[in-house]
């Protein structure tokens, strides 16, 4: 167990040496002045000038401007954008939330629906509700999700009017950003607002969500399809049937719980998959997330703030598929013994 | 003349007829070849097909909505943007660039990702781990986001997008050829040929590749559709294609700005492009199970 | 067994319903109040900084000067008539080289969570917001990094000799020479009064970025906080000394994609919409609770030809290039009419605007004639450089791009279309590196010296806003001479004739000039647009009326 956790660091450590170093590269080859790259405009000649210049090290050799630039890093100094003069991680740390509330939403969604589509279609197997189950979740699985949303809000938002088109809250409330996770905040802000901005949020959470959603719930409900036709005919159930044990507990204690060992896998290979989605979702929904930070950062040219970005993204994706890792050895006892 | 057989022959049936017996059982996989042979065929003769130029402007004709609506007329069977352009003459050529240059990123991928592959499976030791570890950095970082990372830093527009998906797609190759080559050095036909003193490369081209090559072969229809989805979403984003050449993800971002007033420009080339991905990835499940049953009871 | 998943998603999904319902139809008092007091405007970007001094977009002047600061000098809304503001009168001498202003009395700033103005508005103010953009060793100019690029580029860097505190609320400017345009320059945003006692304050606690990021003025709203790429807010004013606004709510939200931006307002999401495109307006007809406001726009669309790069040096060729474009073809595509063709470099609202112009028809063939004199029967290639983001000059850049390639095909030239992000757009083209450029103008103040000079003087090839790099001597002559008349009716003589000689040289190929357009809810009461552009909210008012959901 310790064995597998100090593994997973190491691979952890070793991800994000790779990433920077990566990134180290590239801001030798890319244009510009590197106090520029770094640090944003700063008039040449200047004392901060001068500053920045030592602290990135110039005046030394590569490989000393590496483990500066490290050092730097894993002190969590990503610079300063160009456009807002804010230090990367703030800027981060406030546009992350709302990604991460998003991305937990759709996690939901797409594990409770992908889950329970996949246990029904496998029941059900090649009957008639199997076929739409599996036809759905491949149409699911093929769809190109900026023009899903955009179908979306033009049925949903514009011609129904049910849900709102766009944002995070409507702007008629004044929601401190505590948190910055909205639902979390409006609900903080309850002396104000009582529980209506709450549902305002959640009532803008719905459609970006279900966008988001979508392939993660089609490859889930094919997974955990055929993960549940094969436990099912496993002897092991064959012999708790004819035991006499009742199907719904045959589905929920044998089928599900080692359907979910395949199942793990497939979540954690999602959360890539999902900060892919919420980079495009972010963008129709112009929900202020680290997607649409990003794709902005991008079009700005803004490097800092795509160096900090990208690292910390993929910290994250890195750090949760660790976890993953770790949690599939725990569940697996064939894994487990052989340890 | 008569012949004459003494024996009742079963001819052994070859690896393709036994794999198209078991694929065409596969209704949907069928369905999703003979869409995709559609969507080839139109990508290959579009200046046969299409019915006008895809950048011509009739200006007299703007945002025609499809034949089969009120306003619509037949000449613009499938209506006109926003600058009087022939909506289906645009979907059809821009099938060319979406397939072609999905096909392009597939064939860089495949070459690149399974050379790597190769080695890292033969090589072992500090080469394998210096590759496997590359190949993670690349998987930890979202694809999409790789590719407009790579190409903030080297330009938008159409070689850059390419390189960007092709480079997102290499890992999934080098994992799955890797693998595939551990597990068949461990069997005996393998050990025999070692010992017979075959070279690795050898051993590679003749003994390992024919083995590997069935989840290769459903690798790439996977990294075909991915290929697709992710160079409509840059050109969608605008850091692909860009205007006025009509690929798929092109024409949706140039069209958003018209989704109230002339949803057709919207909602036809995104339909193009999931046809497109649900006949590849149809193809690619009955592929899968044709050429591995094992995986899929 | 499936009848009871069947049973828990049937749960959810009510669940989740009951939630819509719930919140949908939740008329409460609360939520009623609320959206009576806030009007959200949903604005077309974020600013690059809340900086007024700094800032060069609109888009960040009206997120910053036009709310939260005031001038010495205003115009009076809807019209270029320079008006008193936090100078209740001022005197000129003789020479035109000293403006005396006297300030008003009893002006307060605003406050924040780490400031508490102590004082009133005075001349220390003043002299702090212009020295911190005259003076390079200023302890708040490098602040934010960023260029002084109004008060350079207006020339105030020279122009301004000295600016003496005669009293706390007198204060002298002695100008290098005289300068006409000297007052209505004093009511551009970029002159917005900071307050000197937050500077001392920020210094002590060593946070002098919160000058730019936690602006403190003495305008109509008060900023509250901004989140990048999503909202800025603001709060009315108490103390302000106009009055205080009966808008008590003010939020920008920030919606840079433009059918967004249209879908929000049509949604009843937000009370005003910036830059509508044409065809959004066109398509409103028949909604009853939206309607548009329009105010004729002091601006300019135009193709520049950069005269240092052949053949566009050649006026042959430019005159070729401007004989060949279908105008009337973009305005009806891009503008979808709503817009004028542009025959001078100055809008037709703006005083010594020249009628009698001699315009360039569209005339492939003579296009064709003109290239043969110059020496290019076979046509060349060219580069058009076009960014692409809508602007209220023009609603799609790359889409003109597209139909002037097209024109120039007719007469032998291949064009390609070439695009940057705005950014980098403007630095490159600032730089020269460009062939041809499409660019617009939107009017600061309602002088023509705004757009001449500006525009198209031989000054203005070294800092780079003259995009056709286009020097002609006789041309710079007029435009200098007519900046020392005081006499108005003179210098529209002067700039008359400056028209013509622009007309015949044809550094441009003038597309459009374009209204500027709001759409608004019609509970949104007297907001009125400024000529010179942007977006003023002291003074609006909200009807009340039942939110529709």
């Amino acid at each position: 167990m310790i064995l597998i956790i100090v593994r997973q660091l190491i691979i952890l450590l070793l991800s994000f040496l790779g990433i920077t170093s990566v990134f180290f590269i590239l801001t030798q080859f890319l244009p510009g002045d590197p106090v520029a790259v770094n640090f944003g405009n700063i008039a040449k000649g200047s004392a901060e000038y001068q500053q920045a210049y030592l602290a990135l090290g110039l005046d030394q050799s590569l490989l000393q401007q590496y483990f500066i630039y490290l050092s730097r890093i894993f002190s969590g100094d990503f610079g300063y954008s160009v456009v807002t003069s804010r230090p990367v991680i703030d800027e981060f740390m406030t546009f992350f939330p709302a990604t991460f509330e998003l991305a937990l939403f759709a996690s939901i969604i797409a594990i409770v629906f992908g889950v329970a589509l996949g246990v029904l279609a496998a029941i059900k197997r090649n009957t008639w509700i199997d076929n739409l189950v599996m036809s759905a979740s491949l149409v699911g699985y093929s769809m190109p999700i900026f023009w899903w949303g955009m179908l979306l809000i033009i049925f949903f938002s514009l011609d129904l009017n049910w849900t709102p088109v766009a944002g995070r809250i409507s702007y008629v409330f004044d929601i401190e950003p505590r948190t910055g996770l909205m639902l979390v905040d409006t609900l903080l802000a309850y002396s104000k607002y009582e529980f209506i901005a709450f549902f305002d949020a959640l009532k803008h959470l719905i459609l970006p969500s279900i966008v988001l959603a979508t392939v993660p719930l089609a490859a889930i409900a094919r997974m955990t399809r055929s993960s549940m036709i094969e436990v099912l005919s496993a002897d092991y159930i064959l012999t708790a049937r004819a035991k006499g044990v009742s199907d719904w507990k045959i589905i929920w204690v044998h089928g599900l719980r080692n359907a979910m060992i395949s199942l793990v896998t497939i979540i954690g290979l999602q959360s890539s998959v999902l900060l892919t989605g919420a980079i495009l979702t972010e963008t129709i929904f112009a929900w202020p997330g680290v997607g649409k930070w990003m794709v902005e950062a991008i079009y700005r040219r803004d490097f800092p703030t795509i160096q900090g970005g990208v690292i910390l993204i993929a910290f994250f994706v890195v750090l949760i598929n660790a976890a993953v890792d770790v949690t599939y050895n725990i569940i697996n006892p064939r894994l487990r013994r052989r340890k | 003349m008569i012949e004459v057989k003494i024996y009742k022959d079963t001819p052994i049936p070859g690896r393709f007829s036994q794999f198209w017996k078991k694929f065409r059982k596969h209704k949907g996989a069928v369905v999703g070849l003979v869409v995709l042979t559609l969507i080839i065929l139109m990508a290959a003769f579009s200046p046969l097909l299409a019915p006008f130029d895809p950048t011509e402007q009739f200006s007299d004709y703007l945002r025609y909505p499809p034949a089969w609506s009120n306003d619509g007329i037949t000449r613009h069977l499938l209506g006109t943007d926003d600058l009087g352009r022939d909506l289906l003459s645009r979907v059809v050529y821009g099938s060319r660039l979406s397939l072609g240059l999905s096909a392009l990123v597939v064939v860089i991928a495949t070459v690149i990702g399974v050379a790597l592959g190769a080695l890292a499976g033969l090589a072992r030791g500090g080469m394998e781990y210096f590759i496997l570890r590359v190949m993670d950095v690349i998987l930890a970082i979202p694809s999409l986001l790789l590719a407009i990372v790579i190409v903030a830093i080297i330009g938008p527009g159409l070689p850059n997008a390419i390189y960007a998906v092709a480079i997102v797609l290499i890992p999934h190759f080098v994992r799955i050829v890797r693998a595939s080559i551990k597990e068949e050095m461990a069997k005996d036909y393998v050990v025999a040929a070692k010992l017979d003193g075959a070279s690795p490369l050898r051993l590679f081209t003749h003994s390992i590749f024919p083995n590997i090559l069935p989840p290769l072969i459903v690798q790439i229809t996977l990294a075909f559709s991915t290929a697709l989805v992710d160079i409509a979403a840059l050109g969608f984003l605008g850091m692909g294609a860009q205007p006025p050449n009509p690929e798929w993800g092109t024409i949706l971002s140039q069209s958003r700005a018209f989704i109230q007033l002339a949803p057709w420009t919207v909602t036809i080339p995104g339909l193009a492009i999931l046809i497109t991905v649900l006949s590849i990835n149809l193809f690619g499940d009955g592929l899968r199970d044709a050429l591995d049953p094992k995986e899929h009871p | 067994m499936q009848s009871k998943i069947t049973k828990l998603s049937t749960l959810c999904s009510l669940a989740l319903c009951t939630a819509l319902l719930l919140s949908s139809c939740a008329e409460s008092e609360i939520e009623q109040k609320a959206y009576d007091n806030t009007l959200v405007y949903c604005s077309e970007g974020s600013p690059d900084s809340f900086d007024p001094h700094t800032v060069t977009i609109g888009t960040a002047f009206d997120a910053s000067a036009r709310q939260v600061y005031n001038r010495l000098v205003e115009f009076e809304p809807g019209t270029v008539e320079v008006k008193p503001s936090l100078a209740e009168k001022w005197t000129i001498n003789k020479d035109g080289t000293e403006y005396t202003f006297f300030l008003r009395k009893n002006v307060s700033f605003h406050q924040n969570d780490i400031f508490q103005p102590s004082r009133f508005f005075n001349a220390e103010d003043v002299l702090f917001s212009f020295s911190r953009q005259q003076d390079t060793a200023h302890p708040f100019h490098r602040i934010g990094n960023r260029d002084f690029s109004y008060f350079n580029f207006q020339g105030l860097n020279r122009l301004i000799k000295e600016i003496i505190i005669v009293d706390p609320y007198q204060i002298k400017f002695r100008l290098s020479r005289p300068y006409s345009p000297f007052l209505s320059v004093m009511a551009m945003e970029f002159t917005s009064i900071m307050s000197a006692e937050y500077a001392q304050v920020l210094t002590e606690m060593d946070q002098k970025i919160a000058i730019i990021q936690k602006p403190i003025g003495t305008g109509p709203f008060r900023f509250i906080r901004y989140q990048a790429d999503a909202y800025i807010r603001y709060k009315r004013h108490d103390e302000y000394w106009k009055g205080s606004e009966t808008l008590e709510n003010l939020v920008f939200a920030i919606t840079p994609d433009p059918s967004l931006r249209f879908a929000r307002m049509t949604a009843g999401e937000c009370d005003v919409m910036s830059n509508p495109l044409p065809i959004q307006i066109k398509s409103l007809g028949n909604q009853l609770d939206v309607k548009v406001v329009t105010q004729s726009g002091l601006n300019i669309a135009y193709w520049a030809f950069n005269t240092r790069k052949p053949p566009l040096d050649n006026p042959l060729v430019r005159r070729a290039l401007n004989h060949a474009v279908n105008r009337d073809a973009i305005l009806r595509a891009v503008y979808f009419d709503l817009a004028e063709r542009a025959k001078n470099p100055i809008p037709p609202d703006m005083w010594s605007y020249n009628k009698s112009v001699a315009e360039y028809e569209y005339n492939p063939q003579l296009a064709r004639n003109l290239l043969f004199q110059a020496g290019l029967p076979d046509g060349f290639t060219l580069d058009i450089w076009a960014f692409p983001e809508q602007r209220s000059y023009n609603p799609n850049s790359i889409k003109t791009a597209e139909l002037i390639q097209q024109d120039l095909k007719e007469i032998g030239v291949t064009a390609r279309i070439i695009t940057y992000e705005v950014g980098t757009f403007l630095q490159k083209v600032k730089l020269g590196e460009h062939q041809t450029a499409l660019q617009g103008w939107i009017a600061d103040n309602g002088d023509p010296d705004n757009f001449l000079s500006s525009l198209l003087s031989c000054e203005a090839t070294i800092p780079g806003q003259n995009s056709a790099f286009w020097c002609n001597e006789e041309f710079d002559a007029i435009i200098k001479d007519a900046q020392t008349i005081a006499n108005k009716r003179q210098r529209a003589l002067l700039y008359q004739q400056a028209q013509v000689l622009f007309k015949e040289e044809a550094p441009w190929l003038t597309i459009a000039h374009t209204r500027q357009n709001l759409i608004i809810n019609e509970r949104v009461q007297n907001l009125v647009l400024p000529l010179t552009g942007g977006i003023f909210f002291s003074g609006v008012t909200l009807a009340k009326s039942e939110r529709e959901e």
